[in-house]
């Protein structure tokens, strides 16, 4: 039997010259250059500063040695702390994955009535913040206060609130209720959008049912995109924080971010251990590359070729099931925290309806003079994130998948080490590059420090997400763009451009999100004149001032904009990219016969 | 001999009436210094405070006033009083000075700004007769948060003359709370499993913990049984604290601090009510941003610097703090500004002589050993 060619063999570089290699090399070393600067950089510049045993690195002199290393591993509890975060990670998981595949397949593959606004209400549910959703299930699920509780008691189903929240069940349904689905779908559906559909017919040709095509052709074909939203989520296992703080200390249990957090926010922030902690993360990062490259080269799985042909599945009445189990779960995931929100924005004091309603904290907030400074940096931010980041890793996804450029392995080192570190600890790293460079030391304190952190902060999702297209379109187009003599940077914006444009969208929708709603990596760079929203909501939802109503209002605005993002966003990439469905055929055939034409200019 | 040993005596003895009569003569001789000094401070036009907290946001309408009564501008850092502490001090470290003033609390300022040789002598920027005056302050002297006793400048104070506690009236009746009288009491176990409390990732919540360990009524042994085996439910978060109590799901908090809500919900008939226990030794407290005031060193605006450090502990400036601050939970030192929105509990007695460890030398090193041992408690709850 003949073996499918590997992803080495797939790359355009051995057919067509990507690249003129002169060209070709200065932009990789300017790529590694700027990006090991910036990406990497900070982080050896945390490692490196780990083995200064100072206990106080900004108070104390410098003394080299190893008593980071040596007490981080003794801090009480840790082992037991790893076991729970692998618990609530895998339990998240178990539910979360299959759920986000099932529905991303549903979206993509079916005619399920309206999937695409299905699609963008998942969007709107990765855009609310993860804080207020947990707050909103604690109103819903406390064993003793929640609404549903108090409920089910009050109809005398149950002599006491059958939910806690605050339990290893209570921080798993959290979790899936705040970005745990949500992200799943989001990062699936446009792989499984660009799915030729003449795979699944052969198979049903063939005589193999809806189910059977399902799990004999389509998930195989979409193990590069699982396993990369997988990947990505295995990245978080030690990351993920806010769910398990709020719901895990009142009984007890801790997680591994827990202690990375207490050692950052102990009145002498002990930097030194915290970053021993997180450096863990490495060690998930250098199984992760290896068993991704392994899966990636051991078949082929090119989707999209210029005879494209997005058909979907007809599945009769169970269309209108399956989108009202979406329905409904989208109300769980999107309607119930924003009506708390929105709600609890109106409410004397959140939890308490026998205190009334106001408009205090509205007036509190618009009449905060600090307000619209930062509303307008957020929308720099976010605007300057949406679209800078989605074309940056756009070409560094190119590089790594489409070249065969030296220094390909660093860059995919690079772009995966750079996110195994929390945001607040990167932001220090970062403190220290702006501070400790000659010439650089002019951004700090000014917007446009925080506009790089904020295009790269989102490069490990941005950029695996579109290796995963890369790896899914076939070679036949952008060979014949070369044959008609197009060059690399008009065969990138008349062939590539088009073709990415979901994805596009989608990373530039991330990286709205990830940009407005920024703290750890911005905490230490942002300074009175560019204060954010998000910064001004944890300012106003901290332990000292604790007016959550005003950070609810806040948040609001956050999600307002965003979701006004989304919306342009959205519009712009229907202007540019390839038609979906029913029209997508004849496009990629036009995109190619033009190619082949030459007429590409 | 003896003629020098008179002088000594007659000094000391009418030191300050030497003191306050130089300073009466000299009006003419600082109006001058002063106005030089505004003018100076504008031509540097801003004045950048580091500070954090609540704090930072209840000065705005203080520092409002002194932008509009001199025209410099006053950059006050909001956020987290530690994050802003780490960002000075990576600035300082890269040789990068952009603070003049702190508003920051005396264990940010004793355990991380002094000892990185962050602030300079507080006390030789004092030239305002007003403030120099020490007849019009707390024991007729000021009271500094430092060992040399002359850099954290105390000018805000809380009063603590009784323990407070919160309990749940639905679950809880009065005559229950009769046999709490000690803080020893709480341990009984009737109350294990009912009682809730601010975690130690909560600053007030260890804050509250370092003072209980000095403190004759509790001491370390109690210290380690509230966190360790009296049943306590703790949280950072406190909203859910209040939910908790107010719901009754833990009915009894035995260490409360900012109980400025609660005392609103308990007043808009919400089943809380706050109750007292005795203490032995009354005090008053430095603790948080609002409480001191110090100045960097290298600060880049050090004219405007000095200006703010005068005008803000004015009687003018200090009123302005009690007037314009709703609910505030401490009051100032300065014995002449009328209480404004002080509540009763938190305004000093007349004649009264506190306890007041925080302005103690040796107080800093102590606490910051108390720090690490009840930290240290805390992290082995984890185990």
């Amino acid at each position: 039997m003949e073996r499918s060619p590997t992803l080495d063999e797939l790359r355009v570089a051995r057919s067509v010259p990507a690249l003129h290699p002169t060209a070709g090399h200065f932009i990789m070393a300017a790529v590694l250059l700027v990006l090991g600067y910036f990406l990497v950089w900070p982080v050896v510049l945390l490692l490196i500063n780990s083995f200064n045993a100072a206990g106080d690195w900004f108070v104390e002199p410098r003394v080299w040695g190893l008593r980071h290393w040596q007490n981080a591993f003794l801090r009480p509890g840790l082992l037991r702390s790893l076991g729970n975060s692998a618990l609530i990670w895998l339990l998240t998981v178990s539910f979360s994955f299959p759920i986000g595949v099932a529905i991303a397949w549903l979206l993509a593959r079916t005619r399920i009535p309206f999937s695409h606004s299905l699609e963008f209400m998942f969007w709107i549910a990765y855009m609310v913040p993860t804080l207020p959703t947990t707050i909103a299930w604690i109103s819903l699920l406390d064993p003793d206060l929640g609404f549903i509780n108090v409920g089910l008691t009050k109809l005398g189903l149950f002599t006491q609130g059958p939910f806690n929240i605050f339990s290893v069940p209570g921080i798993v349904w959290a979790n899936l209720m705040g970005h745990g689905i949500a992200i799943k779908v989001m990062l699936l559906t446009p792989a499984f959008r660009n799915m030729d559909s003449t795979l699944e017919e052969a198979a049903r040709v063939g005589g193999a049912g809806n189910l059977r095509t399902v799990f004999r052709v389509t998930l195989p074909l979409m193990l590069p995109a699982m396993m990369l939203v997988l990947a990505l989520q295995l990245l978080r296992i030690f990351q993920s924080f806010e769910t398990e703080y709020l719901l895990g200390m009142p009984f007890g249990f801790y997680v591994y971010s827990t202690k990375i957090f207490a050692l950052i926010r102990d009145p002498v922030p002990n930097y030194g251990e915290a970053t021993v902690l997180a450096s863990m993360t490495l060690l998930v990062i250098a199984l992760i590359i290896p068993v991704q490259r392994w899966i990636l080269e051991r078949r082929r799985y090119t989707t999209i070729t210029g005879s494209f042909r997005p058909g979907l599945i007809d599945m009769g009445r169970w269309n209108y099931v399956a989108f009202g189990a979406i329905a409904a779960l989208l109300v769980l995931l999107t309607i119930g925290p924003l009506f708390i929100l929105v709600l609890g924005s109106f409410m004397t004091r959140i939890g308490y309806f026998t205190l009334g309603f106001t408009l205090d904290h509205w007036k509190f907030v618009l009449n905060d003079p600090v307000f619209i400074k930062a509303l307008r940096t957020t929308l720099v931010l976010g605007a300057t994130a949406a679209i800078i980041s989605p074309l940056l890793f756009s070409v560094i996804a190119y590089i790594l998948v489409r070249t065969r450029l030296p220094g390909r392995a660093a860059l995919d080192l690079m772009v995966w080490c750079s996110g195994a570190i929390p945001g607040i600890l990167a932001g220090l790293g970062l403190l220290w590059l702006f501070l400790g460079t000659p010439g650089l030391g002019f951004f700090f304190g000014t917007i446009w420090a925080l506009i790089i952190v904020v295009i790269l902060q989102g490069k490990t999702t941005g950029v695996n997400v579109m290796k995963g297209v890369f790896v899914q379109v076939g070679a036949d187009m952008e060979e014949a763009a070369r044959v008609a003599g197009a060059g690399w940077l008009r065969t990138y914006f008349r062939i590539w451009l088009p073709l990415l444009t979901p994805t596009l969208m989608l990373v530039a929708v991330m990286n709205f999100v990830a940009a407005a709603g920024a703290t750890g990596s911005i905490i230490l760079l942002a300074s009175r004149d560019t204060m954010t929203l998000s910064l001004m909501a944890l300012e106003l939802s901290s332990i000292a001032v604790s007016n959550r109503e005003a950070a609810s209002i806040i948040s609001i605005f956050i999600i307002a904009i965003t979701v006004l993002g989304a919306i342009v966003v959205r519009a712009l990439g229907a202007r540019v990219g390839v038609r979906a469905h029913a029209s997508a055929a004849p496009a990629l055939a036009n995109v190619t016969e033009a190619a082949k034409s030459g007429n590409l200019a | 001999m003896f003629g020098f040993l008179f002088l000594i005596f007659l000094a000391a003895l009418f030191g300050d009436s030497f003191t306050l009569a130089g300073a009466a003569e000299k009006p003419a001789a600082f109006d001058e210094e002063w106005s030089k000094l505004i003018a100076a401070a504008k031509r540097e036009g801003t004045v950048a405070v580091a500070s954090g907290g609540a704090p930072s946001r209840q000065y705005r309408p203080v520092v409002e006033v002194f932008q509009k009564r001199f025209g410099i501008t006053v950059e006050v850092s909001t956020g987290s009083a530690t994050d802003t502490v780490n960002r000075v001090l990576a600035e300082r470290k890269a040789g990068k000075y952009t603070m003049d003033i702190a508003l920051i609390s005396v264990r940010e300022a004793q355990q991380r700004l002094l000892p990185s040789g962050s602030l300079i002598p507080f006390t030789p920027l004092l030239i305002h007769p007003e403030v120099l005056d020490k007849s019009v302050w707390y024991l007729n002297r000021h009271w500094y948060g430092d060992k040399n006793s002359n850099t954290i400048f105390i000018y805000h104070v809380s009063k603590e003359d009784k323990y407070e506690y919160w309990y749940n009236t639905d679950k809880i009746k009065e005559p229950e709370t009769a046999s709490l009288k000690k803080q020893t009491d709480f341990f009984d176990p009737r109350w294990k499993g009912k009682m809730l409390g601010q975690g130690m990732g909560d600053p007030s919540g260890l804050r509250q913990m370092i003072d209980s360990y000095f403190e004759p009524d509790r001491g370390p042994d109690w210290v380690k049984t509230y966190l360790l085996d009296a049943g306590l439910t703790f949280s950072d978060d406190r909203r859910i604290l209040e939910t908790w109590l107010v719901g009754g799901r833990f009915p009894l908090q035995p260490v409360v601090t900012g109980s400025e809500d609660l005392i609103t919900l308990s007043k808009k008939g919400l089943p809380i009510k706050q109750a007292f226990l005795s203490k032995q030794v009354a005090l008053i407290r430095a603790g948080g941003s609002g409480c001191c005031i110090s100045a960097f060193a290298n600060a880049p605006h050090p004219n405007a610097a000095k200006l703010f450090a005068n005008w803000f502990l004015t009687k003018e400036a200090q009123t302005l703090t009690h007037t314009l601050i709703p609910n505030l939970d401490r009051s100032s030192l300065r014995n002449d500004v009328p209480v404004g929105e002080v509540p009763p509990d938190q305004r000093r007695v007349a004649g009264v002589e506190y306890g007041f460890p925080d302005a103690d030398p040796k107080f800093g090193a102590r606490q910051a050993e108390a720090q690490k041992w009840i930290l240290k408690l805390w992290e082995s709850r984890q185990k």
